[in-house]
């Protein structure tokens, strides 16, 4: 288990390595002249102020001398400067960060407290009314977009019940709980909501499997209650292969809280990733790259890794 | 009398010897002495209509119909944006949005003078940190002395110092950087000195009717202190010597000031905090502002009627700005356009402008609702512009008044004559992330009535902060381009700016004659005659069509206010400008 667990950790390192090499080519073949965002069309023009833009930003480097400096600098855990804004991304990514992960973790526990009983009562319930408004409701958490029900929710809050509207401004956790959660949680059951269609129907099938296994038959015939044989016996095993599915999901609750947090003015990287995109901010651009994908192959890992806690039949070598 | 207003809380010193041409203070009737009072200046020879007012007495009895009666000092405003600023530093960016937030902690040597009752159309460059100026007989020299008492804010590396001939150095200094978009604006001046600290001294090539606006003009000079230079980074810090002080700026989040007690302008501001908040979505501004969130918001003409019935008492103010909107051109000789003012032509033909105006403002369906709107014609000159602004639908339109008019047909015929008989393919562009919907509908309209007369166009929406206002709005593009033209608050820089040779032509257009106009009317210091110029350049522009008029920007823009902000309907600055951080926010309070 050791073992595996530092081969997996290793195996980061070229992971990592890959995406932000074809992270820094990609951004690079980009149309769009950097160095006119940075000096005005006026200093693009000249070619002496073009060059000592070029320099001051290292762009007159080629790509992999370009790529080997940012990775010299990264290993520091210096990230660099944005080109548009002037401010350090490390510091601009501790405050955002932990606003998109709170947003994450908000998400994924609405989710699962929405996806989980709806999948277990789906299955056990099969083929009844309860299974048919499951699926249904599965069925359109998927298919509405997100940010459609986000703008729809604000738009009547603002129109017919304006107590329903989340605060203008952001308010750390740390700084005021309750107006952090007052404007958190809309979003969150937004995001959470979208996420637990699929949840939701995975874990209905895996319900319906374990239901089947002889041992519930088992359980039955022994006269135990529906509740200790679902709570009991076949939740657990359930559960398992929801939370590989759940792992899974982790990039799409980073890439989904993009336009989440541009309606609800949320200060996440999403919206600073959108921004630096549009305007090929290339140092914050790698950085929440190199960042986001980090936290989504640890947080595989973690998933893995609580696979085999939670199955003790599994075993990694 | 208005002035009287500003008497408990304003001193300001007379300037002598007023070049008349700029000031034209003599015409200023009692609305408009606002911020101009009466008095004389050690050395007067002849009266004056400068800049001075007495501080009252503080238990003075307030005037009838004084707007500071009863105003209650304190509390924080909330205003909204829509994106974050490229930058802070006033210096570092063309911006639009790097320009507004400047106004509140910075200061120019001018300002505009915003007050009760003075009337937009009549808004003069009035001293900001100068304290007062002369200008020679030729109009060549100024000599402006900064305002004693006109501190930095009390922040380090600055401390609170008084501003000096030093700090008006470095930032003209960044101002005339060869990486700095706009310092070709002050290409007419010959040379700037400074004989003492508190002496700045121009000396401009020729004379200059619009020196002054020049100085006023929040896109061009704002004094930041030498210490910007290595002390602290503008890009992260404002220090000024505005009506607020900077607190913190979190990007994606707000931007926060609180007032500056020592402002030269005592009394004011009389809120004591302004906030910002940047919400991205349309959707949720309006949510917020219904909620009480926010204290200001600018509703789309769709939801004025229902936002009437939804915010009790809500204020309306409606302003055709002095935002113009065009379509330019690529310079390249091969372009259709290039060759043939008819396909030019045919383009502004191919615009029916009053479904435009009514499409992107709504016209009917708000006057239908009570409310005062109208839809005039841009021309070259935005009608918003009014000192300057003739109507394309006027007598004043000349033989190019046919070029405005909606008319398909001549279009056409005007494309065949050019040789064009089939249309042609070109590329279409504009922002499609920053002007908001009223341009981007007229914009995607703009496209189906170029397609009619047979312009095939591809469409282009650029990002506006590493494409658009780097590249197309500085002439580097082919096809046609849409967009708005920076906000000017004196007509003269429109003409300047598109005919002259300057980085900014966003067309590259050389027309002699309207390069020639541009420069006379530059210079010419009699307002009626300058006045004729102006009407001369529409005339003639109107037949050459080298910036295509359009008009977004030209129908009545609502901005909504909280039903307890009061002095919001009645102080205004230049509309569409930058600079309300100090023209127009110091001077609104809370009920």
């Amino acid at each position: 288990m050791q073992r595996y667990l530092i081969r997996r950790l290793l195996l980061i390192i070229p992971t990592l390595l890959g995406v932000s090499f074809v992270v820094f080519i990609l951004v690079r073949s980009v149309p769009g002249d950097v160095t006119a965002l940075i000096g005005g069309a006026y200093g693009a023009a000249d070619p002496a102020t073009k060059a000592a833009i070029e320099k001051q930003y290292g762009l007159d480097q080629n790509i992999p001398e370009q790529y080997v400096q940012w990775l010299g600098r990264v290993s520091h855990a210096d990230f660099g400067t944005s080109i548009l804004s002037g401010r350090s991304v490390d510091s601009e990514m501790q405050h955002r960060l932990p606003v998109t992960l709170e947003l994450g973790v908000l998400a994924l526990l609405f989710s699962l407290v929405i996806a989980i009983p709806v999948g277990i009562l789906s299955a056990i319930r099969q083929d009844t009314i309860a299974d048919y408004a499951g699926r249904s409701l599965a069925i359109g958490l998927l298919a509405v977009p997100g940010f459609w029900i986000a703008i729809m929710l604000i738009t009547l809050a603002g129109a017919h019940f304006v107590w329903g509207v989340p605060p203008a401004t952001y308010v750390s956790l740390t700084d005021n709980p309750v107006s952090n959660l007052k404007l958190m949680a809309m979003p969150a059951f937004i995001l959470g909501a979208g996420l637990s269609g699929g949840v939701m129907r995975f874990t209905r099938s895996s319900m319906l499997e374990v239901l089947r296994q002889d041992y519930i038959r088992t359980a039955w015939s022994k006269g135990l209650r529906e509740r200790v044989i679902v709570s009991r016996h076949a939740m657990r095993n359930a559960l398992i292969p929801v939370m590989t599915v759940i792992g899974l999901n982790l990039p799409i609750l980073v890439g989904g809280s993009v336009i989440i947090e541009q309606v609800y003015s949320i200060p996440g990287i999403g919206r600073y990733y959108l921004a630096s995109v549009g305007a090929h901010d290339y140092p914050v651009i790698e950085g929440i790259n190199l960042v986001v994908a980090f936290s989504v192959v640890f947080a595989n890992l973690a998933v893995d890794m609580l696979y085999s806690v939670v199955d003790p039949r599994i075993r990694y070598a | 009398m208005a002035s009287e207003y500003w008497n408990r809380f304003a001193k300001e010193r007379a300037s002598r010897r007023r070049f008349l041409g700029v000031a034209g203070v003599a015409g200023a009737g009692a609305a408009g002495m606002a911020l101009v009072g009466c008095g004389g200046s050690s050395s007067s020879k002849t009266p004056t209509a400068g800049l001075a007012t007495n501080t009252a007495a503080p238990n003075a009895t307030a005037t009838p119909n004084d707007p500071f009666a009863n105003a209650k000092k304190g509390g924080t405003y909330k205003g909204v944006q829509q994106v974050d600023p490229p930058t802070i530093d006033p210096q570092g960016n063309a911006s639009f949005l790097t320009k507004g937030f400047s106004a509140f902690s910075y200061s120019r040597l001018f300002k505009y003078n915003s007050g009760p009752g003075v009337k937009v159309a009549d808004l003069k460059a009035v001293p900001d940190i100068c304290e007062s100026y002369t200008a020679s007989s030729d109009a060549l020299t100024w000599t402006i002395k900064l305002r004693q008492g006109a501190k930095f804010h009390n922040i380090a590396p600055v401390n609170g110092r008084q501003v000096d001939t030093d700090d008006v150095k470095y930032s003209w200094g960044r101002l005339t950087d060869a990486k700095n978009t706009n310092a070709k604006q002050v290409a007419f001046v010959d040379s700037v000195t400074y004989p003492d600290l508190q002496t700045v001294v121009f000396k401009l090539k020729a004379p200059n009717a619009a020196f002054l606006d020049v100085l006023a003009d929040a896109n061009i000079l704002w004094i930041m202190p030498k210490e910007a230079d290595g002390g602290f980074d503008p890009a992260t810090k404002m220090i000024g010597t505005g009506p607020w002080i900077f607190d913190s700026y979190t990007p994606s989040q707000s931007i926060k000031w609180h007032r500056n007690p020592d402002w030269y302008m005592s009394g004011f501001p009389l809120m004591d905090n302004f906030e910002v908040d940047i919400i991205p979505t349309y959707a949720t501004q309006l949510a917020q502002f219904q909620a009480g969130s926010i204290d200001e918001f600018g509703p789309q003409s769709d939801d004025l009627v229902s936002l009437k019935s939804q915010v009790k008492d809500v204020q309306l103010l409606g302003v055709i700005s002095q935002l113009m909107s065009f379509f330019y051109f690529d310079a390249d000789p091969n372009s259709p356009w290039t060759k043939n003012n008819l396909v030019r032509q045919a383009v502004s033909m191919s615009l029916d402008r009053d479904g435009l105006t009514d499409l992107g403002y709504n016209i009917k369906k708000l006057q239908a609702a009570g409310l005062d709107v109208q839809g005039p014609w841009n021309n070259i000159i935005p009608a918003g512009m009014l000192k300057f602004w003739d109507d394309p639908q006027g007598t004043n339109a000349g033989t190019g008044a046919k070029n405005f008019k909606y008319n398909v047909a001549d279009a056409k015929a005007a494309l065949s004559a050019a040789g064009y008989p089939d249309g042609f393919s070109t590329k279409f562009q504009y922002p499609a992330s920053v002007y908001g919907p009223i341009f981007n509908s007229i914009a995607e309209a703009s496209i189906q009535f170029l397609q009619a007369i047979g312009i095939k166009v591809t469409t282009e929406t650029q990002d506006y902060a590493s494409k658009y206002i780097t590249q197309t709005f500085a002439g580097n593009f082919s096809g046609i381009a849409f967009g708005y033209e920076t906000p000017f608050p004196e007509g003269g820089g429109y003409p300047t700016r598109f005919f002259t040779d300057n980085p900014l032509n966003h067309g590259h257009v050389k027309d002699p004659q309207l390069a020639q106009l541009a420069v006379q009317q530059q210079q010419e210091l009699d307002p009626v005659k300058r006045k004729a110029l102006f009407t001369q350049i529409q005339q003639v522009h109107a037949e050459q069509m080298w910036y295509v008029p359009n008009q977004a920007g030209a129908g009545t823009g609502f901005t909504a206010f909280q039903p307890n902000i009061q002095n919001a309907i009645s102080i205004r600055t230049v509309p569409g400008s930058y600079p309300i951080g100090t023209e127009t926010y110091p001077f609104y309070w809370k009920s």
